[in-house]
């Protein structure tokens, strides 16, 4: 099976050819083309030139159903999914069987029995074909992707980050099924940022950069820094700025002492002024949920918050924002920014609807803080979703500085920005601590918040697991995380 | 990293093991227990919501046999029992097609000027022959199907919501209406009339029969067809609809003009019973707001891709029970908008609330995260 590809500006010059049964590793960083090139091969965006060729024959694709066609699936990373539907539903979706011919009633047993033999032929058993898709957890809806995938006979399947969304056991699961696919001779084109998996699954790699195609090697033949040093092209001790000496860790501007609610429970931790204190944990450990119980967005049920030594007390994120907290969201475009607003009106957002009276002084100092920032516009009137994901994250900044923080809580505040962005973020952050902010960011990247915390503060099930000093190893944090500790003194 | 590794692939998980993977890390069961109980609501077995509705509407009608006892009137005489019906018969085949606009993610607010316009076009054909009857109905379907595919095609090809492109479209019906009709206008056909006072042993009027037919037909159009499906799939998210590979346009114009044709009907239902047609008949009943209202009491999602007419059925008899023991309890008539409107806000309150509620967990839910263990060795899935 061969496919070629000739792309244009984001993505050119790209030979990428698939073997059956094979797992291929896309890496690269944010705006690296990855995402360029499976939705050409899905037949979201057709190729200015080149050719693709599935199983010797040439292909083109105008539609991701033509590709489906040809075998070509996608499991994208935001899921395809009907959440008021059944499972059966949502697989067989525009290629539902009839009875009695075409024109017939769509037979719905043989719905069912397609659905829970195809799950059954993935190992998947216990998920039922008439299980409406919003019951399900994000692991089951991931299944139910890949077995809509696999429902078209696929050749190849891709899949974007598959595991962006899932707990580590659950990983586990998705890697049996991988196997599974490659088994039947299904090839894999496999996206991740997680270097482990490209390693654990992968048999060959391709490394993108900037549009550009570096490598294609056997997964074998590299190491794990090799690849860092390909994806980035410089070393990875650079990424991050340096601890200025001036910073002064003064008193203890946040505390928690035994907070709990419905999301987290027991959370004691401490944050004081210039000091940023990094968050690790897997996704769904309650990271961004502490973040959101500190900001008011839900009510602290047991234990007490304290800001400069008084009791905060926040019901609402109105009040959060009172006492001067900022709360930097992952969600940026769901609830970070107004998209079909300017520049300035978001940037002045915060400032505007809680302390009014300092609006117009804010508007005059915002163009200076964007420049600060290094927003590119076209101007302050520019409607925020025509911005790239990192200036976008600055203006969502802007919006924060603008009131003066005591406390900024960041959740996830590089994702999905490009590198340049990252490390305007990275500066702003080191020069926040040095006007005595406090700083508590949860990531998922744990170079992230291995690079740029003071401590690290390890959350998992809800409730604190640990703590680890600055420059903790990447080892150290996840087998925290994961609970493995005492498993790992054992073995 | 090393640690992670450790768990090698291929071992089984314990299906009960929810979001603690493994190791002696995952001690303290008491404590995360009731953490978990803190994170899930009370009240673990939830009720389907049509099963809810239909449980609203037996509180309705306990609370209305009391009511009329109280006037010293029998609920359940034959002839209440015929109003009730009667008055639901309209209602519910105007309240089942805006069940399909909704469900696709549309709306059809042009409803009442559709049922007035068919009663007079039906009327002026028939002239009291029954004769006319054939004509008069097929024409009158046909006027409100191009009507219906009018605003199909607004909503589908041209993109505009259904609730302006309705709402354009009704306007110039009423415009229509309003310039070419004084008052009433030409006479129902004798037949049509008998039918409207027609019906099975005095208690179930044929106009509900013809109700019945309708609903079930729907129904079985929305379980069992491609098209019944792709309405779901669109109304849930266009783009994964399309992404999917399913026509978008197709249904949404078939549902619109499915929605007219059954306000047509309602339209000659109504005719039949009162013998003339009225250009105003549509907008005194309100049919707009009071279809939509049903629809969403009876569950169906405001934005489409969730509901079923069954719910809708029970949202109408909820409504036309209400109606009923007001009438007889002789309530004023701003008090009557007023309880209809409390029970719509209180529903649909309570129908929020309860989609909130619904959403998975995030962690440390009494479910497994996966109910089947997956193992990399063994399956022997549970089959069929």
């Amino acid at each position: 099976m061969t496919k070629s590809f000739f792309g244009n500006t984001v993505l050119s010059g790209l030979d990428l050819t698939l073997e059956p049964g094979q797992v291929h590793g896309l890496v690269g960083e944010n705006g690296a083309g990855k995402s360029t090139l499976m939705k050409m091969l899905a037949g979201v965006y057709t190729p200015d030139s080149g050719t693709i060729v599935v199983g010797g024959e040439q292909v083109s694709f105008s539609h991701p159903v033509q590709a489906q066609r040809a075998g070509v699936s996608t499991v994208f990373q935001e899921f395809n999914l009907l959440l008021e539907r059944t499972i059966a539903e949502n697989i067989w979706l525009g290629r539902e069987p009839r009875r009695f011919g075409k024109a017939g009633p769509v037979d719905t047993a043989r719905m069912r029995r397609d659905t829970e033999e195809l799950l059954d032929g993935l190992g998947v058993s216990g998920l039922k074909a008439g299980t409406l898709v919003r019951s399900l957890s994000v692991a089951e809806q991931q299944i139910v992707e890949i077995a809509k995938a696999v429902s078209f006979d696929a050749k190849v399947i891709q899949m974007d980050e598959p595991t962006a969304a899932l707990a580590d056991h659950e990983v586990e699961l998705l890697y049996s099924i991988i196997r599974r696919l490659t088994d039947r001779g299904v090839a894999i084109v496999y996206v991740s940022h997680r270097l482990k998996e490209i390693f654990d699954l992968c048999q060959t790699i391709t490394i993108l950069k900037d549009g550009q195609h570096v490598a294609t090697r056997p997964a074998g033949e590299l190491s794990e820094a090799e690849l860092v040093r390909l994806m980035v092209g410089r070393p990875l001790t650079t990424y991050f700025p340096e601890k200025p000496a001036d910073v002064v860790v003064g008193d203890v501007r946040l505390a928690l002492s035994g907070v709990g609610n419905g999301y987290v429970d027991d959370v004691s931790l401490e944050v004081r002024a210039g000091e940023i204190v990094g968050i690790a944990g897997l996704q769904g450990s309650g990271r961004t949920e502490l973040l959101e119980t500190v900001f008011g967005v839900h009510p602290v049920a047991r234990g007490s918050i304290t800001l400069d030594g008084a009791p905060l007390k926040v019901s609402s994120p109105r009040q959060g924002v009172r006492s001067r907290l900022a709360f930097i969201t992952e969600d940026r475009k769901a609830k970070g920014l107004a998209l079909n607003q300017s520049i300035l009106d978001n940037a002045l957002g915060v400032v505007r609807s809680v302390f009014p009276r300092r609006t117009s002084v804010a508007r005059r100092e915002m163009p200076g803080v964007l420049s600060g920032l290094e927003v590119s516009a076209h101007s302050l009137g520019q409607e925020v979703q025509f911005l790239s994901g990192g200036n976008q994250q600055k203006v969502v900044l802007a919006r924060w500085l603008s009131i003066d923080p005591l406390v900024v809580l960041m959740d996830e505040p590089t994702r999905g920005i490009d590198v340049g962005a990252k490390h305007r973020v990275y500066e702003l952050m080191r020069e926040l601590t040095r006007k005595g902010v406090a700083v508590l960011m949860v990531s998922s990247e744990l170079p992230e918040v291995i690079g740029m915390s003071d401590r690290i503060l390890v959350m998992k099930d809800g409730t604190l697991a640990g703590e680890l000093p600055a420059g903790a190893s990447e080892e150290a944090v996840l087998a925290m995380a994961t609970g493995a500790t005492n498993e790992e003194e054992a073995a | 990293m090393s640690a992670t590794a450790a768990r090698t692939p291929g071992t089984p998980e314990s299906p009960r093991t929810p979001s603690t993977p493994d190791g002696p890390g995952a001690t303290e069961p008491k404590e995360s227990a009731r953490r978990r109980r803190a994170a899930r609501p009370k009240g673990a077995r939830r009720l389907d919501s049509t099963a809810l509705i239909y449980l609203v509407l037996v509180g309705v009608v306990v609370v209305s046999v009391v009511l009329t006892g109280i006037e010293g009137r029998n609920f359940f005489s034959q002839g209440n029992i015929w109003a009730i019906l009667t008055a639901m018969s309209v209602l519910g085949l105007i309240a089942i097609g805006q069940t399909l606009v909704i469900l696709v993610g549309s709306l059809d607010l042009s409803v009442p000027y559709v049922v007035s316009l068919s009663t007079l076009i039906a009327a002026g054909g028939m002239k009291g022959l029954d004769a006319n009857v054939p004509a008069a109905v097929f024409n009158t379907l046909v006027v409100a199907a191009v009507i219906g595919l009018a605003m199909g095609v607004l909503v589908s090809v041209f993109d505009v919501h259904g609730f302006i492109a309705s709402l354009g479209v009704g306007l110039i019906v009423s415009g229509y209406l309003a310039t070419n009709y004084q008052g009433s206008h030409g006479a129902a056909a004798p037949d049509l009339r008998l039918m409207g006072r027609s019906g099975i042993a005095s208690i179930i009027p044929t106009a509900f029969l013809l109700l019945l037919v309708a609903a079930a037909l729907v129904t079985l159009v929305l379980r069992y067809t491609r098209l019944g499906h792709h309405l779901y799939a669109i109304g849930g998210n266009r783009d994964v609809a399309r992404m999917s590979g399913v026509r978008t346009a197709l249904p949404v114009i078939s549902a619109h003009v499915m929605c007219s044709v059954l306000v047509a009907i309602a339209g000659l239902l109504l005719l039949s019973r009162t013998g003339v047609g009225s250009p105003t008949i549509g907008s005194q009943g309100r049919y707009d707001l009071l279809s939509i209202a049903a629809v969403v009491l009876g569950g169906t999602l405001l934005a489409g891709g969730k509901g079923s007419v069954i719910g809708t059925m029970g949202g109408v008899a909820i409504f036309a029970v209400l109606d009923n023991v007001m009438g007889v309890m002789q309530v004023n008539p701003f008090l009557k908008d007023f309880v209809r409107g409390l029970v719509i806000v209180l529903a649909v309150a309570v129908y929020a609330r309860r989609s909130v509620v619904r959403r998975p967990p995030r962690f440390g839910g009494t479910r497994p995260v996966l109910p089947g263990a997956i193992a990399g060795s063994t399956q022997k899935g549970e089959g069929a």
